[in-house]
């Protein structure tokens, strides 16, 4: 589960201190699947970036399956985000000089496990890519390369996977397979999804829809 | 994946930049390398043959002309010393042995050297094929006092491994009178030579000479005394041109190299001290262009800093990413240093590669012209050498590795491509 208590977060522009979220409670159960909704700037990949530990509120706790990541050191955020968290982006941010595998690889390299190759050549497969391991980003196409970002998240077997509109990139008929594959995905393994999207039809699809705008 | 196929994986992404980068760094170690490999192999190489004796004797002049002339076979004779000399240190007590050798004949640039047969045990040559002359400094005090010469009608030479290259075992050639490389004019046509042996190689001077008995040597046509050269002095053809000297453990060493020094007609020179003194002289133009490699391979490590800070812009986003897949800021900064320390270890093994060619390559003519054989392969020195360059290109990469740690990785993830 996960639960954020209090929690404040501020941006400081020009001197000038901007509240960009105020969140008093907030949970989101295991293997709940939810949308986040709301206009740009409105603090949607803030609230991302806060779970996945990659930026501290001023105030307040976040807990992940009891462990509040707000009192890690950093080192043990990052090993934390590591092991639980798998992140995805809306330009898919896969890094060019590495193959497809390479990269699903990337996202098993930080967690002190040793690497499970059959596993990532099973999730290769199981999204269609088993021609395309070797393949660079830039020799894959849109949805290809969105399905890699897509194997990158899971490959470590997270509890909960942070994705930032990840089918904005793409046309409505590769962005639903991709959702299809990641919500089956997620249903399957019991993985919390949390989803910021301005796709009202895709966040219907979830389990809940919340509204950033009411935490300002 | 582990980082080192990570920062493999990152130099290969700019396989142009990687090459160039590194390449200056190899050019900065081969220089530094080549100029040491060098160096230490001619010191090494001379004081290999300094160690033959503790004392070269011969006619007063410059001591290192002395014993460049005498021991390593370069430039011109100073002129000879009396016989009786050898015949006095023979009947010291503090003198261990001594070996009488007379210069002054060559072939195709080949020094002929009349000598005792002693000089091949006392100075570790071994003959490796056919057979050595006997003839001993006895042998030759002996003659002498009798007051003949019995020269072979062919005379019997051992020539050094180098020499081996343009004369073979059995062949006979006729020695000229000078030591001017070129050789050719005055041949002795009066003593036929043949090869009867072939000395091993040692990686000394020693490798290019021609040995043949100094009763011999005196017995050349050239060689035997004239009216005017009968007076004696420097120019006595049966004179010596110098001889080596070993004395007896003790205080004999100090009063020997005095008595010789405070006669009129010798000098007692210590051939270590002069090896030193050679390379104190040379050890300038070493040093300067040992700083001049130093200084190449500071740029190019500079190089390697500027390359790398150069990208840390166009890469933010990629560190993110890794940060946001779970990196630490100390496993981007470890990334970025080792990424440097990579590209500088590439350089320097290519620079000893190079270096390795390079000394290949020239170590035909620095024996030809010194006898001092120079090793291609690295030794400890080069090694250590190379994980100085990358421990240097490793701090270089603190500079941009720093900038990398403090990447906000929210802040760069956020920006689309």
């Amino acid at each position: 589960m996960i639960r954020l208590s209090q929690v404040r977060k501020t941006f400081q522009r020009e001197g000038v201190a901007l509240p960009v979220l105020s969140i008093d409670e907030l949970q989101i159960l295991a293997g709940e699947r939810v949308a986040l909704v709301g206009a740009s700037g409105s603090g949607k990949t803030t609230l991302l970036n806060l779970v996945s530990g990659l930026v501290l509120p001023e105030s307040g706790s976040i807990e992940i399956d009891g462990t509040d990541i707000c009192q890690l050191s950093e080192h043990a955020r990052d090993r934390f985000r590591a092991d639980n968290c798998g992140c995805m982006f809306q330009s898919f941010h896969l890094l060019d000089g590495f193959s497809a595998l390479e990269n699903i690889e990337l996202g098993a390299s930080f967690t002190g496990r040793k690497p499970d190759r059959e596993h990532v050549l099973e999730l290769l497969e199981s999204l269609g890519l088993s021609d395309r391991a070797e393949h660079y980003p830039s020799q894959l196409s849109v949805g290809q390369q969105a399905r890699v970002a897509l194997a990158r998240a899971l490959v470590n077997r997270p509890k909960v996977v942070l994705a930032d509109e990840p089918t904005g990139a793409l046309d409505p008929q590769t962005s639903d397979s991709i959702f299809d594959l990641l919500l089956t995905t997620a249903e399957n393994e019991s993985i919390t999804v949390i989803c910021a999207t301005h796709n009202e039809s895709l966040a219907s699809r979830l389990d809940r829809t919340l509204r950033v705008e009411d935490w300002k | 994946m582990r980082l080192s196929r990570i920062v493999t994986r990152n130099l290969r992404r700019r396989p142009l930049a990687t090459v160039l980068t590194s390449f200056s760094v190899a050019l900065g170690v081969a220089l530094f390398s080549t100029v040491g490999a060098v160096r230490r192999a001619s010191e090494e190489g001379f004081q290999r043959s300094a160690a033959i004796c503790d004392l070269v004797v011969g006619p007063k002049g410059s001591s290192l002309e002395l014993v460049l002339n005498s021991l390593y076979h370069m430039g011109q004779s100073q002129g000879n010393i009396p016989f009786s000399v050898l015949q006095s240190l023979n009947e010291r007590p503090g003198v261990e042995w001594t070996i009488p050798s007379a210069v002054g004949d060559s072939y195709r640039g080949y020094r002929v050297v009349g000598v005792t047969d002693e000089l091949f045990s006392r100075a570790g040559l071994s003959v490796q094929n056919g057979e050595s002359f006997s003839f001993s400094t006895e042998d030759l005090i002996r003659e002498r006092t009798e007051g003949h010469h019995d020269g072979h009608e062919v005379t019997p030479a051992v020539i050094g491994s180098l020499v081996a290259k343009d004369l073979s075992l059995g062949a006979e050639f006729f020695p000229s009178h000078n030591l001017r490389e070129e050789g050719g004019a005055e041949e002795h046509h009066d003593s036929p030579t043949k090869v009867i042996g072939e000395l091993a190689a040692t990686g000394t001077p020693m490798d290019r000479a021609i040995f043949i008995p100094l009763s011999d040597f005196y017995a050349i046509d050239g060689h035997k005394p004239t009216k005017e050269s009968s007076a004696g002095g420097t120019r006595d053809p049966l004179g010596l041109s110098s001889i080596f000297l070993r004395t007896k453990p003790g205080f004999h060493h100090i009063r020997i190299w005095r008595d010789l020094n405070d006669r009129l007609d010798t000098q007692a020179a210590r051939p270590a001290d002069q090896v030193r003194k050679l390379f104190e002289i040379i050890g300038g133009v070493d040093r300067a262009l040992r700083l001049v490699a130093a200084l190449v391979m500071a740029v190019a490590l500079i190089g390697v800093l500027v390359a790398i800070y150069n990208t840390m812009g166009a890469r933010k986003k990629e560190f993110a990413i890794l940060r946001a897949l779970g990196a630490g800021r100390q496993t981007v900064l470890a990334m970025v240093v080792a990424e440097s320390a990579g590209l500088a270890a590439f350089g320097g093994l290519m620079g000893l590669f190079f270096a390795g060619a390079g000394t290949w390559a020239a170590s035909g003519y620095l024996q030809t012209q010194t006898g001092v054989l120079v090793s291609a392969i690295p030794g400890l020195s080069e090694l250590q050498l190379l994980l100085g360059v990358i421990i240097v290109g490793g701090l270089a990469g603190l500079v941009p590795a720093l900038s990398a740690y403090r990447t906000e990785a929210a802040k760069h993830l956020a920006s689309t491509n």
